[in-house]
């Protein structure tokens, strides 16, 4: 019987896994958590409207949010079903947990080769309860965990076997990271660092060689980025419209730093705060206790890897979506919240939280780290299991944190009383203007029929539709106040609210309003 | 062979090679009826609907770019993943204590008295049972330079000098069907006289073909190149040879797909070739026809991880000759073997649309290519006036196909070039794989030269000069001597 668990062991975690995933998802499906995230809504959207808009096509990928996961999920998007409840997109982010799950026991027996102490490391990272919830979700997150740890397990193979057809291996899940999230234009490139510092200093090969090696791995992270540059170039007539561009993190950024400057740009200290209490808030805080402790472990206690550099750099590779996040708080390209920094940007509960999520890229260092302590010894790795099983607990006791930004926090979805408004009164012949890159989950709560809406991507009527509404739209959604809204830009800035002569305020929301055709112009303009 | 010479309309062509089966004839009456047949079709169409029918023939090119690519990307993946080069290890192959079979090396040479020295060296490094070799050096009549120069020369007993009667064809398949008649070796292979093989090679073959068992019709060699770093034409003739032979012809292998012989550095037993009816004296590229005609008849080509090192054409205008030669050869043999289409069975249908993308497809693109690039410079230029007008000529899936195919493809042909230099360890040249669309369009640029030479003097060869490297690098920092003395060769 053992012997054939044992023979068996590896599909039992499979279907564990398998477990986990969909258990998960129907869980927080149950619960209207699966699309809770503004995000969320608009990544279903934007893959939605590829094909189910007025101008149906590839350009309504937008500029700005990177494509791969919009790309994904045109394999189910056509389905209302799946695209409503998420699933369409969902599906992605657990194929890739479970994924990722797999390489982090395979990058651990890579390292160690023990079973035992691969498999508690697994199970740090599938037992995580904030992963499971953005597995669950149509968000980026999960996705491009598993391209990072994907990138690492081939980097773990190269460095162990020297055999150079990791290479392109690598480079392909560099070229996946870039298309996913910004964050692998930063970590492929420290990837690539690594990855050179390894060959010339410790395998001592010879410059050239190790920069064509690097070179290898660098052309095809290279042609992901290339991609996204001429796409903006070819669509926004800039190739740097994501980074600077009206819809950009940057204007949001902007916005904010408004109402209260952000408390990590110039701020070392803050920065590396900030990213330590969203991370632990997202591993957990004794698991990342475990795998702060096996991390110090590693680096300076012998294990199979002899060499003290080459232990640094794989300590460097884990963390260096962790360098990131920090140095993206630094520099101001990203913003975090969480109520542990006291910060409150504005005066809304809901600013407490914000990009909490972002937390979660440290799982994995945690998982790996977690992995190796269990190696070393046997009830290690017994101890390390139960703290996470009580790690689990507590953090369900506690609340997801990632739950929490996601149905309290800025991240959470703030027009719901819009779209229930608009739900029940859009007929089937009116045409709806609104701003699909701010109000896409309007959009998508509200169920109206994509074809109804006038928004940036309906090249032929939008510019028109700013300037003479009424021959356009019997309804107009916007923000209620200075956030950058294009159709607010338009019709209250720049039009002097010219618009209002022929609509009426239908309904103020707290962040957006809704006009409706006056009933005079309603007919004429039928 | 009737081993005195077949009298053809003129020509001498020294085998038994039935005609229909070589590129004697350039294309046939039912090759023409069907061009013709599709020019009309093509033609009736266009003046029906014209847009339609281009929408049509943009389908079918975009569909065969986007077919291509994925099969080049699975030929790459299998080459990885399964890594069927036969390998044997110095050790393994000192440790034998056996007889070993004759071998006969032929050495067609035309008007190259200057490489002679070098491939004499090279020979006498062949670790081979000297007795069990012979060498056969065949000289042309007509080249009363070489012959004599040659017959100055000290040559060792196993080196015969063979001079082939003048007469036309002019060609190295003709050379070498006339030394077959002399040849005395159980094996056999063919060497340019600027090679330099590996010592190990013949041994490594001979073991091969034992292994592999009496399907294995020809074992392959790899080619490579002593004077890559001589400039960028060199480089990225070298980054071409890598991929070649590094991961094409290893895919192919592991598809058993049939596989067009490279140049030199095929062996062969004897009486497999003879068999077969030897080479094709009409056609240009009588390696790439044989290898075709070897899966025909249901042998496979093994590739031995044995390099045999080449000169690289240096100079622009001989490489425009030997690419233009090259591709004239390539359309010959795709013509020979698309006169008849008999599949008995799905191994044969395998075979035969392996054929047609590898042949087939290859030539195509060659003739395409610059069309599509011309047609995506001129979109993304005036993307404003003629994007619109150029997106007409597709359907709106075909067009976002056509882009994938086009960008991704691009790169990823760039991309495959750096990986065959990784296998060949080639580290110093992987960076000049960037500029090689220039390369890509020499290509095509020859493509049009060898319709042009096909219709105009179909059997001509056009020698390539060897030796250039010679001249251009001095001898103290000689790529062949450097070459010589080194253990691997």
């Amino acid at each position: 019987m053992i012997t054939y668990l044992k023979s068996r062991i590896d599909l039992w975690a499979l279907a564990i896994l398998l477990f986990f995933s969909f258990s998960a998802f129907f869980a927080f499906s149950n619960l209207n958590l699966v699309t809770s995230y503004n995000d969320s809504m608009s990544h279903l959207n934007l893959t939605r409207l590829i094909i189910d808009n007025q101008e149906p096509g590839i350009s309504q990928l937008g500029g700005v949010w990177l494509p791969l996961n919009h790309i994904l999920p045109l394999l189910l998007i056509w389905n209302d079903m799946a695209w409503h409840t998420g699933f369409a997109g969902s599906i992605f982010s657990m194929i890739a947990y479970i994924l990722s799950a797999v390489l982090i026991y395979k990058s651990i027996l890579l390292l160690t080769g023990k079973k035992i102490a691969s498999y508690v490391g697994a199970f740090a990272f599938a037992l995580n309860l904030n992963i499971l919830y953005l597995q669950s979700t149509p968000l980026t997150e999960a996705l491009y965990v598993f391209f990072f740890i994907a990138s690492v397990y081939f980097i773990l193979k190269w460095m162990i076997t020297q055999d150079s057809k990791f290479l392109p291996l690598i480079g392909f899940c560099g070229f996946l990271q870039v298309l996913t999230r910004y964050d692998g234009w930063f970590v492929t490139g420290l990837e690539v660092l690594i990855l050179f510092a390894f060959e010339f200093m410790y395998n001592k090969k010879s410059l050239v060689e190790s920069l064509s090696k690097m070179l290898l791995v660098s052309i095809p992270i290279g042609f992901g980025i290339g991609i996204w540059l001429v796409w903006n170039l070819l669509i926004f007539g800039d190739p740097f419209f994501f980074a600077v561009g009206p819809y950009s993190a940057r204007a949001q950024q902007a916005v904010i730093n408004e109402s209260s400057p952000l408390i990590t740009k110039g701020d070392w200290a803050i920065s590396a705060k900030a990213y330590y209490y969203t991370a632990i808030n997202n591993v957990g805080v004794f698991v990342t206790a475990l795998g702060i402790f096996g991390s110090v472990l590693f680096l300076f206690v012998k294990s199979k890897i002899k060499s003290v550099g080459v232990r640094f750099l794989i300590f460097l590779l884990f963390l260096t979506p962790v360098i990131f996040n920090i140095l993206a708080l630094y520099l101001g390209f990203s913003i975090l919240n969480i109520p542990d920094l006291n910060w409150k940007p504005k005066d809304d509960e809901s600013a407490l939280w914000f990009n909490v999520r972002y937390g979660i890229m440290a799982l994995p260092a945690a998982a790996l780290w977690i992995g190796m302590l269990a190696s070393r010894k046997v009830w290690f790795g017994f101890l390390a299991t139960l703290v996470i099983i009580f790690q689990s607990y507590v953090t369900f006791n506690e609340g997801i944190i990632t739950v929490i930004d996601g149905t309290q926090g800025s991240s959470s979805y703030l027009n719901s009383d819009v779209s229930d408004y608009l739900k029940d009164k859009v007929g089937d012949d009116d045409q709806v203007l609104l701003a699909i890159s701010f109000y896409n989950p309007v959009a998508f709560e509200s169920r109206i029929d994509l074809k109804q809406i006038i928004h940036e991507g309906v090249s032929q009527k939008w510019g028109k539709a700013l300037g003479n509404p009424q021959d356009y739209a019997q309804w107009i959604v916007m923000s209620n106040g200075r956030v950058g809204d294009p159709v607010y830009g338009h019709l209250i800035d720049k039009s002097n609210s010219y618009f209002l002569q022929f609509y009426d305020l239908a309904y103020k929301g707290r962040h957006a309003s809704v006009y409706k055709i006056k009933d005079k112009m309603q007919e004429a303009s039928r | 062979m009737d081993g005195t010479g077949k009298l053809t309309t003129g020509y001498l062509s020294y085998f038994n090679l039935d005609k229909k089966y070589s590129a004697f004839t350039t294309i046939s009456k039912q090759q023409k009826i069907f061009l013709s047949l599709v020019l009309v079709i093509l033609i009736t169409f266009l003046s029906l609907n014209f847009l339609l029918t281009l929408k049509i023939v943009f389908t079918l090119i975009i569909g065969f770019y986007f077919f291509d690519l994925l099969f080049n990307f699975f030929l790459i993946y299998r080459s990885f993943v399964k890594d069927p080069e036969i390998r044997f290890s110095e050790a393994e192959i000192l440790n034998l204590n056996r007889d070993w079979p004759t071998y006969t090396i032929f050495c067609p040479l035309y008007k190259e008295w200057e490489v002679l020295p070098q491939f004499l060296k090279a020979i006498q490094n062949i670790d081979y049972p000297k007795d069990k070799l012979q060498v056969l050096l065949l000289l042309e009549e007509d080249d009363i330079k070489t012959v004599s120069e040659a017959s100055m020369m000290n040559l060792p007993p196993y080196l015969e000098i063979v001079v082939v009667p003048h007469s036309k064809p002019k060609t190295k398949p003709k050379a070498c069907n006339y030394g077959l008649q002399f040849t005395h070796g159980e094996y056999c292979v063919i060497y340019d006289a600027e090679d330099v093989p590996d010592k190990y090679q013949l041994k490594k073959a001979v073991m091969a073909f034992e292994k592999l068992g009496h399907k294995t019709g020809c074992v392959q060699a790899k080619l490579s190149f002593y004077n890559a770093h001589q400039n960028l034409l060199t480089k990225l003739f070298a980054a071409d040879y890598s991929l070649w032979f590094n991961l094409v012809l290893t895919g192919l292998q592991s598809i058993n797909a049939p596989i067009p012989l490279g140049g030199t550095s095929n062996h062969f037993k004897t009486s497999v070739l003879k068999n077969l009816g030897a080479w094709d004296s009409f056609n240009v590229t009588e390696d790439a026809d044989l290898g075709i005609r070897l899966a025909k008849n249901g042998l496979t080509t093994a590739i031995i991880d044995s390099v045999t090192m080449e000169e690289a054409t240096s100079g622009v205008l001989n490489w425009f000759k030997q690419r233009t030669r090259w591709i004239k050869g390539y359309l010959q043999t795709y013509l020979v073997h698309t006169r008849e289409f008999k599949v008995r069975s799905v191994i044969e249908l395998k075979s035969w649309l392996c054929f047609q993308i590898i042949v087939g497809g290859k030539l195509l693109s060659l003739f395409i290519n610059p069309l599509m690039w011309m047609l995506t410079l001129v979109y993304f230029a005036f993307r404003a006036t003629l994007g619109p007008v150029i997106e007409t000529l597709f359907f709106t899936p075909v067009f976002y196909a056509g882009v994938i195919s086009l960008v991704l493809g691009n790169f990823l042909y760039m991309y495959y070039l750096m990986l065959g230099l990784t296998r060949a360890k080639e580290w110093n040249l992987i960076i000049f794989a960037l500029v090689t669309p220039i390369y890509w369009l020499m290509i095509s640029i020859s493509a049009f030269m060898a319709i042009h030479e096909l219709i105009t003097r179909p059997f001509h060869w056009n020698k390539t000069k060897h030796g250039a490297h010679l001249k251009n690098i001095p001898e103290s920092a000689n790529w062949k001597l450097s070459l010589l003395s080194k253990g691997n060769i």
